[in-house]
C-alpha cells in the first residue's frame, strides 16, 4: 500500500505479529485493569438504572413490552455494549496531539490493528468481568424474564448482528477520529454525533421496538439502532424476517459508506500529516 | 487549619484561584473556535437530552410519580449540577492521574498553598456553560410559564438542598482525587464519577423501596437531584434538608480525611 | 546567623514497598489477586548538617537515594523513621511559613503550565508566595537578566527548548527568593555551553542571595565548579562528608605521574613504580601509590633527563568510582 504501510504484513507473518500483538495488549489490558473494571461497571449501571425507570414508568396501554421485556431487554445490553464499545475517537486524536503517532508511522504495520488487538484485548477482559455478573442477576430476576428460545438460527444471525454492529461501530468511531487530523477536539462532536444522538436513537433511552412509527422511519435508517438495539430485538425473537433482512442490508450499507469515508479521510489526512510533520 | 488562619489565609487563596481561572480562559481562548464549538456542541448535547424526555413521555405518561413538567424542572437541575462539576471539578479530575504519572504533584507540594483546594479548582473548563445556561433558560421558562409555582419557603428549602447536593459532588470528587494519589495506574476517575452521576439523572423514586432509603439515608444520592428538584416543583419536609446538611458535614470531613491520608502516603515515583 | 545549621538530618530513613509483576499470563492474572512486593530501603540512617549560606554537593550513583532525601527535605514524602529539621522546621508537616522559604528545582520535573508562556506561570507564583506588584517587576528583571531569557517568558513553555525552559523553570523557583534550594540535577540534559551557562548563574545567584544550596548532579563539572562540600551516598548510606579535595586522599587513590624525559634513561621502565596509562615517545604517563609519590619524583628528577614532569590527582569521575564500588 501506499506510504510504506501494509495493511496486512506478509501472509505468514500476519498471525505470529496478531498473536505477537494480542498477548501485548493483553498485558496492557491487564496493567491499566482498574480504568476497564471501572469503565466495565459503568457500562453495567447505565442499563441498570434505565431498567428501574422503565419499570417505574406508568405506561400506556398500546406499549408493546412489558416489564419483563424491559428487564431483558436492559440485562442484555451491557453485554452488548461491551462488544460494540469503542474509543479509537479518544485515542487517536491524542496520539497525534501528544505525538505518539509518529512512532505508529514508524512500524511496518498499518497503525489500526494496534487499535483493533487493543480493542479484543480490553474487551476479552471486560467481558470476563461482565459475563459472570450479568448472569447471577438473570438468574436472580429468572422468573420476571419472558421466555426466549435459542433455535440455532437465532444463535447464527445473533452472532452476525452483533459481528456487523461491532464493525460498524468501529468504523464509523474511527472515520469520526480521523477528523482529528483536522480538528483540535473531536471529542466535541464525538459527544454530539456519537453519544448524544446515539442513546437517543440506538434505543439506550427508549427500546426501539416501543417507539412510536414516526421515530421509527429515523431510526431504522440511521446506523445507530444497528449498534446497539438491533441484536436485542433478535435475542428477543419478535421481529419480523422481513425486517432482519432490512436490517442487515441498511447496516451494510452504512459500513460501506463509511470505509470509504474513513478510508479517504485516512489518506487526505496521512498527507497533510506527513506534509506538515508530527 | 483553625479558623484563624482560615481568615488570613483566605484572601491570598482566593487570588491565586482567580489567577488560575484567567489564566484558564486565557488558555480556553487561543483556540476561539473550539471554545464556541464546545459550548454549542453542548448546548445541543443538551438539547437532544430533552428530547429524550418527548421519547419518554410518547411511551409513558408519568415516571415513579413525576409528571412531564416537574421532570423537565428535574432535568434542568440535573443538568446545573452536573454541568457545574464539568465546569469546576471534571478538569481538575481528570488532570490529577496526569499530574501524578508526570511527577509534577511533587512540585505542587512543595508551595505554600493548600493543595486540595489548589488541585481542586485550579482549571476551568468552559464546555459545558453551553449546558449551563441552557438549563438556567429553561428553569425560568418552566417558571415564568407557570408550569412550576415556587413558595418562598420552597425556594429556602430548594437552595439549603442545592447546597447539600454540591457538598456531596465535592465529598465525591475529593475521594477520587485521593484515589488518583494512591493508584497511579488508574486513570479516568472521571468515569466513576459518571457512573456516580448515573444514579442522580431520575428521581430515586424509581428504585425499589429499599434501594430508595438507603440513598436518602446513607449514601446520598437522592440529595443530588431529587430532593432539591422535588424542593422547588412539590416541596420536601424541612426535616429532609436537615438531615441533608448533616450527611453533608460528616461527607466533607471523611473525604478530607481520606484526601490527607493520601497525601501523607504519597511515595511520589521517579527523579 | 552566619554559622547557624540550615538543615539538620539525624538517622534519616526512606523505606518503599515496591509491587512485584510477573510475567505471563496467569502469573499476572494471579498477580492481581494476589500482589507480591518487595522493600526497598532507599535512604538509611542518613546524618547531615549543612550550614546556613553554604552551598554543598549531593553526589552518588543512580538509585543511591539523593532524589529521595532531597524529597524528604523539601516535605514531599514522609522518612520512614528519622528527624529532619530544616530552618528550625520539620518540613513534612508542610507549613506554608517553611515551604514559603524553600524551592525545589528538579531537573526532569517542570513547574511550568505546560500550555502557557513562562510569564502566566510566574504570574501565578507571584500570587502564591504573595509578593508585591512591583517587589515582583523587579526581581523578575533581575532573574530574566541573570538568566538571558528575555525571549523566552511569552512563549508557550511546550515550544521552548530544553535549555529555555530550564532557565525558565529557574526563575519560577527562585522568584520569591527561597532561602534553601533544592536542586536535583539541574543540569541534566543541557549541551555544554548549556551546563556552562547554568552554572555560572548558579555561582553567581549564590554570591548574591547566599542562599543555602544542595545540590545534586551526575557532571562533575558542575560539581567541581560549584560546590567547596560535598556529600557522598551510596545505596542510602552516607559514605563521605568533607571538602572536594580531601575526597581523593579519603579513596586513598593512587597519583598520576606524568613524565616527558629530553631522551629517556637507560634501563628505564614506568613498571617498575607504577601502572602504565600510556606511553608516547618519550612521554609517559603513570599511576603510582601516592605515599612513594615524592620520592619517584625526585628519584626521576635526579636523572637529570627530565623535560617536565607533573604529578597529580586522580579525575575526580574515577574517585568517586573508586568510592562506589568499595
Ligand atoms: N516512589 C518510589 N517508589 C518505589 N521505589 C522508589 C521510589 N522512589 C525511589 N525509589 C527507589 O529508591 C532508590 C533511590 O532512588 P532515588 O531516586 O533517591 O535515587 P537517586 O540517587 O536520585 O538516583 P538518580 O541519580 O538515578 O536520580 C532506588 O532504588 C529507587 O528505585
Ligand atoms: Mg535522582
Amino acid at each position: 500500500m501506499k506510504n510504506g504501510l501494509t495493511f496486512f504484513p506478509k501472509g505468514v507473518h500476519f498471525f505470529r505479529v496478531s498473536m505477537q500483538l494480542l498477548k501485548a495488549y493483553w498485558q496492557e489490558t491487564l496493567a491499566y485493569r482498574g480504568m476497564v473494571i471501572i469503565w466495565g461497571i459503568h457500562s453495567i449501571m447505565v442499563p441498570f438504572v434505565l431498567m428501574f425507570v422503565w419499570l417505574a414508568v406508568e405506561r400506556g396501554s398500546n406499549s408493546p413490552y412489558q416489564d419483563g421485556d424491559y428487564i431483558l431487554y436492559y440485562l442484555a445490553m451491557p453485554l452488548v455494549m461491551n462488544f460494540i464499545d469503542c474509543w479509537t475517537v479518544f485515542t487517536f486524536p491524542e496520539e497525534l496531539r501528544e505525538g505518539y503517532f509518529n512512532r505508529q508511522l514508524l512500524k511496518p504495520l498499518h497503525p489500526i490493528w494496534g487499535h483493533v488487538f487493543e480493542h479484543i484485548a480490553a474487551k476479552a477482559f471486560q467481558l470476563l468481568c461482565l459475563v459472570p455478573i450479568v448472569f447471577s442477576i438473570s438468574w436472580f430476576m429468572g422468573d420476571y424474564l419472558p421466555d426466549i428460545d435459542f433455535s440455532f438460527r437465532k444463535i447464527a444471525l445473533l452472532f452476525f448482528a452483533l459481528l456487523f454492529a461491532v464493525v460498524l461501530r468501529f468504523v464509523m468511531n474511527t472515520t469520526l477520529a480521523m477528523t482529528g487530523f483536522w480538528i483540535e477536539h473531536v471529542e466535541t462532536l464525538n459527544l454530539v454525533f456519537n453519544q448524544a444522538i446515539w442513546a437517543l436513537l440506538g434505543g439506550m433511552v427508549t427500546p426501539i421496538e416501543t417507539l412510536p412509527p414516526i421515530f421509527r422511519i429515523v431510526t431504522d435508517v440511521l446506523p445507530y439502532r444497528y449498534t446497539l438495539s438491533f441484536p436485542i430485538e433478535i435475542l428477543r425473537g419478535k421481529i419480523s424476517n422481513g425486517e432482519i433482512i432490512i436490517g442487515f442490508v441498511v447496516m451494510v450499507c452504512w459500513l460501506f459508506l463509511f470505509s470509504l469515508a474513513g478510508r479517504a479521510l485516512w489518506r487526505a489526512g496521512l498527507r497533510i500529516y506527513t506534509a506538515y510533520g508530527g | 487549619m483553625n479558623f484563624r488562619t482560615f481568615s488570613l489565609e483566605f484572601p491570598r487563596h482566593a487570588r491565586i484561584l482567580i489567577q488560575f481561572w484567567k489564566t484558564s480562559l486565557v488558555q480556553a481562548m487561543e483556540y476561539r473556535v473550539n471554545f464556541m464549538l464546545g459550548i454549542g456542541a453542548n448546548a445541543i448535547d443538551f438539547t437532544i437530552g430533552l428530547v429524550q424526555y418527548g421519547f419518554f413521555f410518547s411511551v409513558a405518561n408519568s415516571i415513579a410519580g413525576w409528571q412531564k413538567d416537574q421532570m423537565l424542572a428535574f432535568y434542568a437541575i440535573f443538568m446545573t449540577i452536573f454541568s457545574l462539576h464539568f465546569i469546576v471539578l471534571f478538569p481538575n479530575l481528570e488532570a490529577m492521574s496526569q499530574l501524578v504519572n508526570s511527577g509534577a504533584l511533587d512540585l505542587v507540594l512543595t508551595k505554600p498553598i493548600s493543595v486540595q483546594f489548589l488541585l481542586s479548582f485550579r482549571k476551568l473548563s468552559f464546555d459545558e456553560m453551553g449546558s449551563f445556561f441552557t438549563s438556567q433558560v429553561l428553569l425560568l421558562g418552566l417558571w415564568a410559564t407557570g408550569r412550576i409555582d415556587v413558595s418562598a419557603q420552597n425556594l429556602f428549602l430548594f437552595f439549603g438542598a442545592l447546597f447539600c447536593s454540591f457538598s456531596f459532588v465535592y465529598s465525591f470528587f475529593l475521594f477520587l482525587m485521593a484515589i488518583a494519589i494512591r493508584i497511579e495506574k488508574l486513570q479516568n476517575m472521571a468515569e466513576l464519577m459518571w457512573s456516580f452521576f448515573t444514579f442522580c439523572r431520575y428521581p430515586v423514586d424509581v428504585f425499589p423501596r429499599w434501594v430508595r432509603s438507603l440513598f436518602i439515608s446513607l449514601i446520598p444520592i437522592a440529595f443530588i437531584t431529587t430532593i432539591p428538584a422535588k424542593a422547588l416543583t412539590v416541596g420536601v419536609e424541612p426535616s429532609t434538608v436537615i438531615w441533608g446538611g448533616f450527611l453533608a458535614v460528616v461527607f466533607l470531613f471523611a473525604a478530607r480525611f481520606f484526601w490527607k491520608t493520601a497525601i501523607a502516603s504519597y511515595t511520589s515515583a521517579g527523579g | 546567623m552566619e554559622t547557624s545549621s540550615s538543615i539538620v538530618t539525624r538517622n534519616l530513613c526512606r523505606t518503599f514497598e515496591v509491587r512485584r509483576k510477573s510475567e505471563g499470563f496467569l502469573a499476572s492474572l494471579k498477580g492481581i489477586f494476589w500482589p507480591r512486593s518487595n522493600f526497598v530501603r532507599a535512604v538509611s540512617g542518613l546524618d547531615m548538617e549543612i550550614q546556613t549560606g553554604e552551598l554543598v554537593g549531593f553526589l552518588g550513583p543512580n538509585g543511591a537515594g539523593k532524589t529521595t532525601t532531597l524529597k524528604m527535605l523539601s516535605g514531599l514524602i514522609f522518612p520512614t523513621s528519622g528527624s529532619i529539621s530544616v530552618l528550625g522546621f520539620q518540613p513534612f508537616q508542610r507549613d506554608y511559613e517553611y515551604l514559603g522559604r524553600i524551592s525545589l528545582v528538579m531537573g526532569q520535573k517542570q513547574n511550568l503550565w505546560w500550555d502557557l508562556p513562562p510569564i502566566e506561570t510566574l504570574a501565578i507564583h507571584r500570587e502564591i508566595y504573595n509578593i508585591s506588584q512591583a517587589e515582583f517587576r523587579a526581581r523578575l528583571d533581575e532573574l530574566v537578566e541573570m538568566l538571558e531569557i528575555v525571549d523566552c517568558l511569552d512563549i508557550q513553555a511546550r515550544k521552548l527548548s530544553l535549555g529555555q525552559r530550564m532557565r525558565c523553570e529557574l526563575a519560577v523557583a527562585l522568584l520569591h527568593r527561597p532561602q534553601i534550594l533544592f536542586l536535583d540535577e539541574p543540569t541534566i540534559g543541557l549541551d555544554i555551553l548549556m551546563q556552562k551557562r547554568v552554572r555560572a548563574f548558579l555561582l553567581n545567584y549564590h554570591e548574591r542571595f547566599r542562599p543555602t544550596i544542595l545540590l545534586t548532579s551526575h557532571y562533575m563539572e558542575d560539581v567541581i565548579a560549584l560546590v567547596q562540600r560535598v556529600i557522598v551516598i551510596n545505596r542510602g548510606l552516607k559514605i563521605y562528608d568533607g571538602t572536594l579535595n580531601e575526597l581523593s586522599k579519603a579513596a586513598r587513590l593512587e597519583k598520576i605521574l606524568t613524565v616527558t624525559f629530553q631522551s629517556i634513561p637507560e634501563g628505564f621502565s614506568p613498571l617498575a613504580f607504577g601502572k602504565l596509562i600510556f606511553q608516547e615517545g618519550p612521554r609517559f604517563q603513570v599511576k603510582i601509590p601516592r605515599e612513594k609519590a615524592a620520592e619517584t619524583a625526585s628519584n626521576l628528577y635526579s636523572t637529570g633527563k627530565v623535560l617536565d614532569l607533573t604529578l597529580e590527582e586522580a579525575p575526580i569521575e574515577e574517585v568517586l568510582g573508586e568510592l562506589f564500588a568499595s
